[in-house]
C-alpha cells in the first residue's frame, strides 16, 4: 500500500533522487560513538537542532493560547499554565528549551573550535553558525518579555537600556525595538512578539538551511 | 546522472522513463571506515536523541516554568536594577 | 526455519528500529502539545446556574414580552458580562414559556410580531423566517427547527433562566 503510493508519486515527479540525496551518504568512522566513545561530541550539533525542533513545535502550540497584548498576555499565560491540561508542560518545554538550546549551541561551538573544524574550507559555515548564535540570543531576548510578568518587564527594561548605549544610533535603536522612546508597553510587546514569532524564525530557517547544505557539500571535518 | 541521447522520458517531462531500482549500496562491502547515514548512523543519533528527550521532559515535568506577577512598572522594589545602576548579574 | 520465510535484512531491521525510535521521539514531543491543543474539546462544559432575569411572575402575560438580562461569561482568561434575551409569556395552560430569540436558520434575532403582515407569530427579518406562538417553525419558511427554550425556574415569585436548550419535539 505504502509502496504503491510511493511508486505512484515517484512515477510522476521522480522523488527517489531527492531523498537519496538527503539520506544516502556515508558517515566516516571517527564521528561514530560506537567506534570511539569520545565521538559523542559530534552529537551536540544534532541535539541543538533537535531542541530547535522542540522549540518550533511547542511555540506553534503555545500561540493557540497566547495573546500579545499587555492587558491579556499575562492572563492568557496564567490561564494556559493553570487551567489547560498539559499547558504547564508545553510552556515548560519552551521555557527550558530556550536555555538548553543555548547550552547545546555553546557545546557544539566548543567542539568545532577545539577541533579546528572551522578552518579552511569551512570558514563560511563558522560564520553562518555565529549568525545562528546571534539569532538564538535575539529569540531568547524577545521571548523573555512575552509572558509580561514583572521579571520579564524589568529584564527588557534593562536590555533596552543596554541597546541605548550603542554609540550614535543607540537612542533610535531603543525606540525601534521598544516602539516608543520612553514607554515599555503595548507597542513593545507586539513588536517583540512579531520579531520572536515571524522575523527571527524566518532568518533562523534560512540560516539553518545554509548551515546544513554546507555540511553536505563540504563533508564532516577529518579526525584529530 | 544519465543525460543526452538515448534518454527516454515520460511524456514531455524531464522524468526518465527508466526506473532505477531503489536499492541503495550495501555499505558492508566497504568495511571499516564508513557507514551509511541512513539508517545506520541516524539510528545511533536518534537513540542519543531519545535519551536526551527523556531527560529533557523529566526536567520540564520536575520544574514548572516560573511565572511572576503581572508586569507592574511601578513595582521595581525587587528589581532595584534600574536605569544607570550596574547590577545586571546580581539580581536574578 | 524454512528458507521460504522472508528474511529481514539488516538494513530493514535498522529501518524498523529507526522508525520506532523516531516515533517514540515524535510521540514524546507531540503528546503534551496535542493534549493541550485538544483541551477545549475534552473540558467539561461549565454549566452556568439559573439567573434572576428581573421579571416577576405576575407580570408575565399571554402576550410575549422581551426580557434582557446579563450573565457573567468566562471565556478562557477573558471574563465579561454578556447580555441574553428571551421572549417570555404564559401559554394557554398557564405555563411560563421562555424562548431564545436566536433564529434557527442563520442566527439572526427574531421578535414577536416583528412584521405587520404576520400577526401572532415570531418573525425573523433576515430571511422572513417565522415561528408560531408555541415556538415551532412555520413550514415553508427558512428555519428548520423550533426556537430553543430556556431552562427556567420560579423562585420567590421571580423568573430565573438558565441555558437555552434544543427542543426535542418539532
Amino acid at each position: 500500500m505504502l509502496q504503491k503510493m510511493y511508486d505512484w508519486i515517484d512515477d510522476r515527479i521522480d522523488i527517489t533522487p531527492i531523498w537519496r540525496d538527503i539520506a544516502d551518504h556515508e558517515v566516516p568512522e571517527h564521528v561514530n560513538p560506537a567506534h570511539h566513545f569520545s565521538a559523542f561530541v559530534y552529537c551536540f550539533g544534532g541535539l541543538t537542532f533537535f531542541v530547535v525542533v522542540i522549540q518550533i513545535l511547542s511555540g506553534m502550540f503555545l500561540t493557540m493560547y497566547y495573546v500579545p497584548d499587555i492587558e491579556n498576555a499575562w492572563k492568557s499565560v496564567y490561564y494556559l499554565q493553570t487551567e489547560v491540561a498539559h499547558g504547564q508542560i508545553v510552556r515548560g518545554m519552551h521555557h527550558w528549551g530556550a536555555s538548553v538550546v543555548i547550552v547545546m549551541l555553546l557545546l557544539h561551538t566548543l567542539r568545532v573550535f577545539f577541533q579546528g573544524a572551522y578552518k579552511k574550507p569551512r570558514e563560511l559555515n563558522w560564520m553562518v553558525g555565529v549568525l545562528i548564535f546571534f539569532i538564538m540570543l535575539g529569540l531568547g531576548f524577545t521571548g523573555y518579555l512575552l509572558p509580561w510578568d514583572n521579571k520579564a518587564y524589568f529584564a527588557t527594561q534593562v536590555g533596552l537600556e543596554i541597546a541605548e548605549q550603542v554609540p550614535f544610533i543607540g537612542g533610535d535603536l531603543k525606540t525601534l525595538l521598544a516602539g516608543d522612546p520612553n514607554i515599555v508597553g503595548a507597542q513593545t510587546l507586539t513588536r517583540f512578539f512579531a520579531i520572536h514569532v515571524f522575523f527571527l524564525p524566518g532568518a533562523l530557517f534560512a540560516l539553518l538551511a545554509v548551515h546544513f547544505i554546507l555540511i553536505r557539500r563540504q563533508g564532516i571535518s577529518g579526525p584529530l | 546522472m544519465h543525460k543526452g541521447k538515448g534518454m527516454k522520458f515520460v511524456g514531455d517531462s524531464r522524468i526518465s522513463a527508466e526506473r532505477k531500482p531503489n536499492i541503495p549500496k550495501d555499505y558492508s562491502e566497504y568495511p571499516g571506515r564508513t557507514e551509511a547515514f541512513w539508517p545506520n548512523f541516524l539510528l545511533k543519533e536518534w537513540l542519543v536523541g531519545a535519551v536526551f528527550l527523556v531527560g529533557f521532559l523529566s526536567l520540564t515535568v520536575a520544574h514548572p516554568s516560573p511565572l511572576e506577577g503581572m508586569a507592574d512598572p511601578t513595582n521595581a522594589a525587587i528589581y532595584h536594577c534600574r536605569i544607570g545602576t550596574s547590577c545586571f548579574y546580581t539580581n536574578y | 526455519m524454512s528458507e521460504e520465510k522472508q528474511q529481514v535484512s539488516r538494513r530493514q531491521f535498522l529501518n524498523y528500529t529507526l522508525t520506532g525510535v523516531g516515533g517514540f521521539m515524535a510521540a514524546g514531543m507531540l503528546a503534551p502539545m496535542l493534549r493541550m491543543a485538544v483541551d477545549p474539546v475534552l473540558k467539561e462544559e461549565k454549566h452556568g446556574g439559573l439567573i434572576n432575569v428581573g421579571l416577576a411572575v405576575e407580570d408575565i402575560t399571554n402576550e410575549p414580552q422581551r426580557v434582557d438580562w446579563k450573565i457573567d461569561q468566562v471565556d478562557g482568561w477573558y471574563e465579561s458580562q454578556v447580555s441574553r434575551s428571551a421572549w417570555v409569556f404564559k401559554d394557554d395552560n398557564g405555563d411560563i414559556q421562555a424562548f431564545s430569540p436566536i433564529c434557527k436558520h442563520l442566527g439572526c434575532v427574531v421578535s414577536w410580531e416583528g412584521s405587520d403582515q404576520y400577526p401572532n407569530q415570531f418573525y425573523c427579518p433576515c430571511h422572513d423566517g417565522r415561528y408560531y406562538k408555541d415556538g415551532t417553525n412555520v413550514p415553508g419558511t427558512p428555519p428548520l427547527a423550533p426556537l430553543d427554550v430556556y431552562e427556567q425556574e420560579v423562585k420567590d415569585g421571580m423568573l430565573f433562566l438558565g441555558e437555552p436548550q434544543l427542543r426535542e419535539e418539532a
